[in-house]
């Protein structure tokens, strides 16, 4: 297995300064790794915050500008989609709260600096539900699955509606009315979330800091989708770093990861972080996360994350890596649905695939 | 065949090619120079990583196929292997215009003479490519046949030299037309027709990192047996045009329509309607004479 | 208090020749437009004003059932900018 140190995109990232001793083919190596884990953004910025753009080579320099280029248009699409969102829910006085991506560009975080994504998620009440799919649905969105199967599996055991795309600009919406699908071992009480959510800028509800680290702690650590793994744990880290800029931050996301049952995620997310990108968290919160397994459970973990989270580049992995991204992925779907569910479930979306009727 | 690698000098860009299809490497070997490949130290940068592979083993035998990868992710469906080598450059084509934001691409052929430079963007089957190639066999030089590389602060054009990419009738037209240019092979039921690629000549290529100033853009119309017409296009509508025709135009934002608007000021914009080539010819040698 | 009209960040406009381009970096609309729309821009990136006060400054023509249309027009351009990422009530 690859220790991150030798992986030069976290060396850079750990280590800005690092990159003015990368030869050409060093270069070469660093910006497909970014492009392919999805930070080649988060990287231009970084350099460019830490003066140290006009010193790199004109070639790898020239992508990392584009890469930035991208990212200016990217977030004027964004606020536009957001207003457009705004508009439509606030006619009929529906709250939401805006999730991940979307969050953390309104909120303004260190962790929507150079960070693109293809949807925008919302939270709304789930006895909203109906009205919100109505709504979107005379405003200009239509549904993006629309077999009967997709449909009902969305709305029943997932947590959200299938995702909706606007007709004309063609960019996806994504509802959800709670952070993980009902079907799941654990499911937190959504008002809890409700009750502890900011208004930021515009207006626009975001979830609390612990509560987001929370969110994107549970995303990575129970979807079991990892093509943009170190994309999230990379947001992770960004996210505690600006926040326990309060010193009394770690124990507030430890106590409210507890009350709302989801500490094993967070555990993980604080445990992975450290591991990658050295984040700053107090040895006695790690000592914390060491006590939530066992040895033996840790090292099974231990040998599925460390891998899975690894950037999705083919410099980056080892011959387990497809095993415990598989093993992993086995693992998201058992945490979200039981195994008599599973299995038909599971079944059906092969031969779905197999006689080229999904969707991707 | 054994894996080959080629390593690319495409000014503005280095490309390493890696490709087991034969019909690849036969045709980079006809159609690029000696200018185009790096040789030497390790210490390299390239743009994009590419390869044209048979995608499995199955395929290689049975109903055989070629796959695009740039940097093992393959953004196409696999094509008929009998269509490989233009697969290389229909995806090089999308991986510039994926990748690469620190210019505005404009689709369009460029070509220069006398140090002024005319933009010829393209409506599809407007016979933008065989005006391009017939200009560039008649002594003008060959900036692309296919993209109009501008740099955002000096609003010079870029050379991107690479072969000329012909279809259907225009493969014969240009052959008559200068029976000693260079021609690549010929590819059958691509999805565009009948495909085959024009060697730019050997001053183009000994150019290919010579930007050059805009004088002039024109938007050419091929109408059989059409009396020649050259009507002045409004600067606006230009800008409008260019906008739709562009492969990045959406992802510069602001900065794109500043950068067009300032190209489109002091210099001539017209739509062309001709169906002779030689009279086409003439009168692009007589706008250039002007300055 | 009377609604006021603001541009929203990210537009451009130009003039070049006779003809006005106006670039939204919201919706990434490209539109030429008339050349009162631009003056009505062109007064907007000043300070934000009420659909009156630029009925007002745009100083119309007047037309046949002049002062309903003159601010008709401006109306509409407003509703039309504000579907298109170019201005915003306040």
């Amino acid at each position: 297995m690859t220790p991150p140190e030798d992986i030069l995109l976290i060396q850079a990232i750990r280590q800005p300064e690092k990159t003015l001793s990368f030869k050409l083919d060093g270069w070469d190596i660093l910006i497909r790794q970014a492009r392919s884990a999805g930070v080649l953004t988060r990287l231009g910025l970084l350099l460019s915050e830490h003066h140290l753009l006009n010193k790199i080579p004109q070639q790898p320099l020239n992508h990392l500008k584009s890469a930035i280029v991208y990212f200016e248009q990217f977030e004027y699409t964004v606020a536009w989609e957001i207003k457009q969102i705004q508009e439509v829910l606030n006619k009929q006085n529906i709250p939401f709260v805006l999730l991940k991506g979307a969050a953390y560009h309104q909120a303004k975080n260190k962790a929507g600096a150079g960070r693109v994504f293809s949807d925008i998620d919302i939270l709304v009440k789930r006895e909203q539900l109906g009205e919100v799919e109505k709504v979107f649905l005379t405003s200009g969105w239509l549904f993006d699955k629309t077999n009967s199967y997709d449909q009902d599996y969305y709305r029943k055991w997932m947590h959200e509606l299938p995702p909706l795309r606007h007709f004309k600009r063609g960019t996806s919406l994504d509802i959800h009315h709670n952070l993980v699908p009902l079907t799941s071992k654990v499911c937190p009480d959504v008002k809890k979330l409700w009750m502890q959510a900011e208004t930021v800028k515009g207006g626009i509800l975001v979830l609390s800091p612990a509560d987001r680290v929370i969110h994107s702690a549970v995303h990575l650590f129970y979807d079991g989708e990892y093509e943009h793994g170190f994309r999230d744990i990379s947001d992770i880290d960004l996210l505690l770093r600006e926040f326990s800029k309060d010193e009394k931050f770690w124990k507030s996301l430890i106590s409210r990861s507890t009350e709302l049952g989801l500490k094993e995620p967070v555990c993980y997310a604080l445990r992975y972080c450290y591991y990658f990108l050295k984040t700053p968290v107090p040895k006695d919160v790690l000592n914390l996360v060491v006590k939530q397994h066992g040895e033996i459970r840790w090292a099974i973990m231990d040998f599925l994350f460390k891998r899975a989270l690894l950037p999705n580049h083919s410099t980056c992995q080892d011959r387990w890596n497809d095993l415990a991204i598989f093993v992993l992925y086995i693992r998201g779907h058992l945490l979200r649905m039981p195994l008599y569910l599973l299995i038909p479930h599971l079944l059906r979306k092969g031969w779905m695939r197999l006689s080229g009727k999904a969707g991707h | 065949m054994p894996v080959q690698v080629y390593d690319l000098s495409i000014p503005p860009f280095q490309i390493r090619l890696e490709t087991d299809i034969s019909l690849v490497s036969d045709s980079i070997e006809k159609l690029y120079s000696k200018e185009n490949l790096l040789i030497g130290n390790e210490n390299q940068f390239f743009d994009f990583h590419i390869k044209v592979t048979t995608p499995t083993l199955y395929r290689k035998y049975f109903r055989p196929q070629a796959q695009f990868f740039s940097d093992g992710k393959a953004p196409f469906k696999p094509l008929p292997i009998s269509q490989a080598y233009p697969f290389f450059e229909w995806g090089l084509n999308w991986c510039i215009a994926s990748y690469t934001y620190q210019y505005l691409i404009l689709h369009a052929a460029v070509i220069e003479k006398n140090n002024q430079a005319i933009i010829l963007p393209g409506k599809p089957g407007a016979g933008k490519s065989t005006l391009c190639a017939a200009l560039v066999c008649s002594g003008w030089r060959l900036l692309s046949d296919e993209m109009a590389v501008i740099d955002l602060q000096t609003l010079e054009l870029l050379p991107v030299v690479r072969p000329v990419s012909l279809k259907n009738e225009s493969i014969e037209i240009i052959s008559e037309f200068a029976p000693d240019a260079e021609f690549g092979d010929t590819f059958f039921d691509t999805a565009k027709g009948v495909v085959s690629h024009l060697k730019p000549p050997e001053e183009s290529m000994k150019n290919n990192r010579r930007r050059a100033k805009a004088h002039t853009i024109i938007f050419p119309q091929f109408t059989s047996q059409a009396d020649m017409k050259l009507t002045k296009k409004s600067r606006a509508e230009t800008v409008l045009e260019l906008a739709r025709n562009s492969f990045n135009y959406s992802v510069l934002g602001q900065q794109g329509f500043d950068v067009l608007c300032e190209l489109v000021t002091e210099i001539n914009c017209f739509e062309f309607e001709y169906s002779s080539l030689d009279e086409a010819i003439k009168q692009f040698e007589t706008l250039i004479e002007k300055k | 208090m009377a609604v006021k009209y603001a541009l929203l960040e990210g537009v451009v406009f130009k003039h070049i020749d006779k003809q006005f381009l106006v670039y939204s970096s919201l919706s990434r609309e490209t539109l030429v437009v008339h050349e009162i729309a631009y003056k009505l821009l062109s007064l907007l990136k000043i300070h934000p004003r009420t659909d009156e006060e630029l009925t007002q400054l745009l100083n119309l023509e007047p037309l046949k059932d002049s002062e309903n249309h003159k601010k008709d027009f401006v109306d509409l351009t407003l509703e039309q900018f504000s579907r298109l990422g170019i201005v915003e009530t306040i």
